[in-house]
């Protein structure tokens, strides 16, 4: 019955008028989103591009793996440690930095990997070794795992060492506190309790802590910046500086455009249905479902540009999102801002078709086509 | 092809101290005022008055599409007002056929759509409710304009169409209001030659205030104040001349 009564309905709609209908909304979504995006663009000091480093990105989330979730992951803060870089350590010749007696931080990775399997290390072997994600990733390692220190220059003539992987380090960039540099140390494994006497905080991270990490100019990780990069520094700009006030007020002037247009065109849609529905209803047609189905185009148009801006955060402003991870009610925020207007657009057109074929309304109607 | 026309049974209607007030303009609009009556299966009656007697809001009532602030009506035993919105919905479109002044046809259908269109919302299939409406065009002299438009029909043949829609279903009762107001001479009899052809079994309630329409029905009820008084075919002349 219902699909018959669609179809009567769908004879209802002049081609012209389906096609602004459905074009209005879609149109005008995408240009907020093209807006929005413009807007980030201009604003944010980009290096590189927009859409690089996905590997990048993706090494991060392996790191992460342990925890299953961002939101769950500890990390320990290293605050005001050194980071050395190749040439700038105790030897210029000898890549492998040494911080302090037991702590091994590497930087260049491409020389880690030849002297570990060169069986060419300098330094004194502890009982563990951290390593930055990166070099972990190329050795093919994780916490627990050892890995074969061919001999120190202390014992030159020393047999192999098995060193033990102790955890992984990620450089860092505080925006939040003066711009210091230092390690964070993503606890994968057990650490020894001499790393962790370096540790000077921890915390657990989340949604908003994330917003001040950045790997900016730390070439041992990465030349470029991920997307997240590029969203955690915009925001983080944006928050310290009050910027997010000229975002907000672009973000809600883009609704209220759409909520205009999408108000005009439902009312539109309504007022060309209106005496035809009204014609089915003194037929017989039953003013609920007719109202309904009138409201139901409009309904899926609108549940199309919130998947589509669902979709364009997703792929976009949030990447997180393609990997699901757990923030979902801040992910989802976006879209939830087009829904809730598009629901009470749905609403209230629904209320007002169904107010239009109520008895008195019908007969107005048709007596006022009487004559 | 009348057959398609004619209907099978009419329909018995009960008006009872019928009531009906609209609010306007922070006052009551007494519309009805007590109405009552009966109409015997198959019976023809027409339902005279002048403009804004109520007429029109009668043949709603009745229909189904008003509601009345007291009293009510009986169609086939049972209280139109009592029937919750959706059989009341149901009750119009298998007991009722309305034919309107303006003709109602939904102008982006072609004709044979709009006659198909009642049949289409009682969940008969396209191909049945089609087959139906190119016999119900044929029967009203219509068949070879089926794929016109309302706007490229004259005025009688918009009205031919009405009716051909308004027994698509095969009521019991037939409300037309003012069903020739807007046709000229020729157009006007050969509508009513439709509606009151004689195998033509329906119950037929005719909202007219035309004294010759009114004479070619066999009864005339006559509103006045929202009120109704049995007249003669005699004095509905009269009181139009």
């Amino acid at each position: 019955m219902i699909d018959r009564r669609l179809l009567v309905l769908s004879t209802l709609w002049k081609p012209s008028a389906l096609l602004a209908v459905v074009t209005f909304p879609i149109a005008t979504m995408s240009a907020a989103a093209v807006l929005f995006f413009l807007t980030i663009s201009t604003i944010v000091p980009i290096q590189g591009t927009l859409f690089h480093n996905r590997a990048s990105y993706r090494t991060v989330l392996a790191s992460d793996a342990p925890s299953s979730t961002v939101a769950g992951l500890r990390v320990d803060v290293v605050t005001d440690f050194p980071l050395f870089r190749p040439g700038g350590g105790i030897d210029p010749d000898v890549s492998p930095i040494m911080v302090g007696p037991e702590l091994w931080v590497v930087a260049d990775r491409q020389r880690l990997v030849s002297d570990v399997l060169g069986d060419d290390v300098i330094g004194t072997p502890g009982p563990g070794v951290l390593l930055d994600e990166e070099s972990a990733s190329l050795l093919a390692v994780k916490p627990g795992d050892q890995i074969s220190m061919g001999f120190d220059l202390l014992n030159p003539s020393g047999s192999p060492l098995l060193i033990t992987v102790a955890g992984l380090l990620r450089p860092y960039v505080s925006l939040g506190e003066g711009h210091h540099r230092g390690l964070l140390v993503v606890e994968a494994g057990a650490l020894p309790q001499w790393a962790r006497e370096l540790v000077s905080g921890s915390q657990t991270l989340t949604g908003s802590r994330r917003t001040y990490l950045t790997f900016n100019d730390v070439p041992s990780v990465s030349g470029t910046r991920t997307r997240e990069d590029i969203r955690d520094s915009f925001f983080g700009d944006l928050l310290s500086s009050g910027g997010w006030l000229a975002l907000a007020a672009v973000v809600c002037l883009g609704m209220a455009l759409w909520l205009a247009v999408a108000w005009r065109s439902t009312s539109q849609h309504l007022r060309r249905m209106r005496y035809g529905l009204a014609l089915l209803t003194a037929l017989g047609g039953r003013p609920s479902s007719l109202a309904l189905l009138a409201i139901a185009p409009l309904g899926l148009l609108f549940a199309g540009s919130i998947a589509m801006a669902f979709a364009i955060d997703g792929a976009l402003i949030f990447p997180q999102l393609l990997h699901w991870v757990a923030e979902p009610a801040v992910l989802l925020l976006p879209s939830i801002l087009i829904a809730a207007p598009c629901f009470v657009v749905v609403a209230v057109g629904y209320r007002s078709i169904r107010y239009e074929l109520s008895s008195q309304a019908i007969v107005e109607l048709l007596g006022k086509e009487d004559g | 092809m009348e057959t398609l026309i004619a209907g099978s049974k009419g329909a018995h209607v009960s008006a009872q101290n019928l009531q009906l007030r609209f609010p306007a303009k922070r006052r009551m609009v007494e519309v009805l005022r007590g109405v009552s009556f009966e109409i015997a299966e198959g019976d023809r009656v027409a339902l005279s008055g002048s403009s804004g007697a109520g007429k029109s809001s009668l043949l709603y009532c009745i229909g189904g599409m008003l509601l009345p602030s007291s009293g009510g009506v009986v169609v086939d035993g049972r209280l139109v007002a009592s029937l919750d919105e959706r059989a009341r919905a149901e009750f119009r479109l298998r007991r009722i056929g309305m034919v309107f002044q303006s003709f109602q046809l939904l102008p982006a259908l072609s004709a044979l759509a709009n006659v198909a269109l009642p049949m289409r919302l009682a969940g008969v299939s396209r191909k049945e409710a089609k087959t139906r409406a190119e016999g119900l065009l044929d029967a009203v002299g219509l068949a070879d304009r089926a794929q016109h438009k309302p706007h490229e029909l004259s005025g009688g043949e918009q009205q031919r169409v009405a009716v051909a829609r308004a027994v698509a279903n095969d009521p019991g009762l037939i409300l037309a209001d003012e069903p020739t107001g807007n046709l000229d001479d020729d157009s006007a009899e050969l509508v009513l030659d439709l509606l009151l052809a004689p195998a033509n079994k329906r119950t037929i309630l005719v909202a007219t205030h035309d004294p010759r329409v009114a004479r070619r029905l066999g009864r005339v009820v006559h509103l006045a104040k929202g009120r109704t008084t049995e007249e003669d075919l005699a004095g509905i002349g009269e009181r139009q001349t």
